[in-house]
């Protein structure tokens, strides 16, 4: 009896750690603000740091959207942008989401996420050159390590060529701040 | 038995027989519509004022166009989907032609089909639309009239079988110059050797990596129903670190490369040019895993792989560099949605050839003969796109694949393919870009 019990101890020891991780919201400070390109760089409001973005070949950046939040001691700059991307194989224009963490002693923006939300390539017709996905970012943390956690959502338009069809619910994912809070990470 | 009941049964057996043929004539004078969700610029016959296909639309190739190339204004399944994958091959006065991007102002090169649109079922407009352009990896979609997905075991039988067309011989051993020692007779005997081989081996080796990775697939479509453009680049995360947990990072690594091959490969009727192909993918692959050639991969970052465990396997997922991998490329969905139990005979075709040839190229089986046996053979793009590395003098003029086999009496036997000699869709290969 004893040795059942302490097994299901275990097991139940087992299956906490093995437990999906849950988001939990946060408080984070969350503002609007303006940001210019100066050649290749991203220039925020507030902080006269230039940032450049991680993902590489861009050309014709057009910044949609940036904000700083500030989460505890924390403070991270986002941009989102739209750019013709040149690749191996042809060129395409992407919808990127960049998140960088400000290292204030160093006086630098570290990339900690770079997100494709949307492509298209370029090298035929297309459809519809508006991109068909959005992003929306919650930001909050881990409920397992408490470590900095963001829920993407990301909704698309609807494609079916027949009315009445369907509209996607949004699909959402986490990703969390690793150890060396150095990426984000996504969560499984 | 009375004249009533006579009159009955005659009316009975009336009706059946205008029922049946009813039936009959649906089936074979079903319009089977190509529905392109993507694309949806209508042209007129000089390819140009592009607009809009309004997306309630049903799109049907033109049946004279049917009838001039594949002999039939009604063809069957397997025709139509040879058609719409390789248009050159079925019928060599097929070929691209130039349009200009009407956004872009860039000239691009596709093959562009001659269709009758039909809008809410009564005006039909006419004109050209480049449908081939998302079906490059040999995404087959067709659907029926009503809409719905044609099953692929509808596909003829014929689709089924792996054995070679004599005629394909004549492309693959080239002329004298690339292959002077090739006869055709003696040729047309070993491409069908080798044909069987490579059949027989990949359906007898229940160990193989492959059997292993159609589990695999089996259970990640299980667990996650099927992938949307929407998901495709969360889900693709997921799939590969998925892989890497399963099956270790060399296999894992192993399984990427066959992947890359079948979603970057043009797509070949003949065994051998098919292998060709997609051993000339890994080769690239292999020459800038050898180099580091690109090491940024965010897709690693993004899963906690360091891009210092495996050259190979960072190579293949840097960013920017096979479209395959790309987050909502249409290859990514078809890697993503594979079933081994449900795909078309083609995709599961070009799936298992991929696998074999990765073997192969393990086990030395494949030999790369001139330019093509360089280590600086870091690039290819697809003929129909003109990316602007592209430097002309550095291009290999004769790429020229060379697949060994035993024969039965353990005689090493080759057969040379020429990649640069195969009709539609193909890649260009370069030795000395950085």
């Amino acid at each position: 009896m004893k040795l059942n019990l302490i097994f299901v101890g275990i097991l139940y020891l087992t299956a906490s750690f093995v437990r999906a991780d849950e988001f939990l919201p946060s408080q984070a400070k969350i503002e609007k603000i303006n940001c210019i390109m100066q050649k290749d760089l991203i220039i925020f409001d507030m902080i006269s740091i230039p940032y450049t973005p991680y993902e590489e070949n861009l050309k014709n950046i057009k910044l949609t959207e940036c904000q700083r939040i500030q989460i505890g001691q924390q403070i991270f700059f986002t941009a989102l942008f739209e750019s013709l991307q040149e690749q191996e194989f042809g060129s395409s224009k992407a919808l990127i989401f960049e998140i960088a963490l400000f290292n204030e002693k160093e006086k630098k923006l570290n990339t900690v996420r770079s997100e494709i939300i949307d492509r298209l390539k370029l090298q035929s017709d297309l459809p519809d050159y508006n991109f068909e996905n959005s992003l929306k970012v919650n930001w909050g943390h881990s409920k397992k390590d408490h470590k900095l956690m963001l829920r993407f959502e990301i909704a698309a338009k609807t494609l079916n060529r027949k009315k009445g069809a369907k509209v996607e619910a949004p699909h959402s994912y986490l990703i969390k701040l690793n150890k060396k809070d150095s990426w984000f990470e996504d969560v499984f | 038995m009375s004249i009533y009941t006579k009159r009955f049964i005659i009316t009975i057996t009336i009706f059946f027989f205008i029922l049946s043929n009813e039936a009959a004539f649906a089936t074979t004078n079903a319009a089977y519509t190509f529905v392109n969700t993507r694309s949806i610029h209508l042209r007129d016959e000089n390819l140009k004022n592009p607009q809009v296909v309004d997306q309630n639309a049903s799109i049907n190739i033109d049946p004279e166009f049917y009838k001039e190339h594949l002999g039939s204004e009604t063809p069957s399944l397997d025709k139509i989907q040879q058609l719409l994958l390789n248009p050159t091959e079925v019928s060599s006065e097929i070929v691209t032609e130039n349009a200009v991007n009407s956004v872009t102002g860039r000239v691009f090169s596709d093959y562009f089909f001659p269709v009758i649109i039909k809008i809410n079922n009564s005006e039909r407009v006419k004109g050209r639309m480049a449908l081939q352009a998302y079906n490059r990896n040999g995404q087959m979609d067709i659907r029926n009239s009503d809409g719905s997905e044609i099953d692929s075991n509808q596909i003829s039988g014929k689709m089924k079988t792996l054995k070679e067309q004599s005629k394909q011989v004549v492309t693959e051993a080239g002329d004298s110059k690339t292959c002077p020692t090739c006869e055709t007779a003696t040729l047309k005997t070993q491409v069908n050797q080798i044909s069987e081989a490579i059949t027989t081996s990949v359906q007898k080796n229940s160990n193989s990596l492959y059997l292993k990775y159609q589990d695999f697939t089996r259970e990640f479509l299980k667990n996650n129903g099927k992938i949307t453009r929407r998901d495709s680049g969360s889900k693709k995360r997921l799939f590969i670190k998925s892989l890497v947990d399963k099956f270790g990072v060399d296999d894992a690594t192993k399984i990427l490369a066959s992947l890359t091959g079948f979603g970057e490969a043009p797509d070949r009727k003949s065994s051998s040019a098919q292998i060709a192909e997609i051993s000339a993918i890994l080769k690239v692959i292999q020459n800038r895993a050898r180099v580091q050639f690109r090491t940024k991969s965010s897709t690693l970052k993004n899963i906690g792989i360091s891009t210092d465990l495996n050259s190979t396997l960072t190579t293949i997922l840097a960013n920017s560099q096979f479209s395959v991998w790309n987050d909502f490329d249409n290859g990514l969905i078809k890697i993503l949605n594979f079933n081994p139990d449900k795909a078309d005979p083609l995709t599961k075709r070009r799936m298992a050839m991929s696998f074999e040839t990765q073997s192969m190229m393990e086990s030395n089986k494949i030999e790369f003969l001139g330019k093509m046996n360089s280590d600086k053979l870091y690039h290819y793009h697809a003929n129909y796109v003109a990316p602007n590395w592209a430097e002309r003098q550095k291009r290999v003029g004769a790429p020229i694949v060379r697949i060994k086999q035993q024969n039965s009496s353990g005689k090493d036997e080759f057969v040379d393919v020429n990649l640069q000699n195969q009709s539609g869709a193909r890649h260009l290969f370069y030795a000395g870009i950085r």
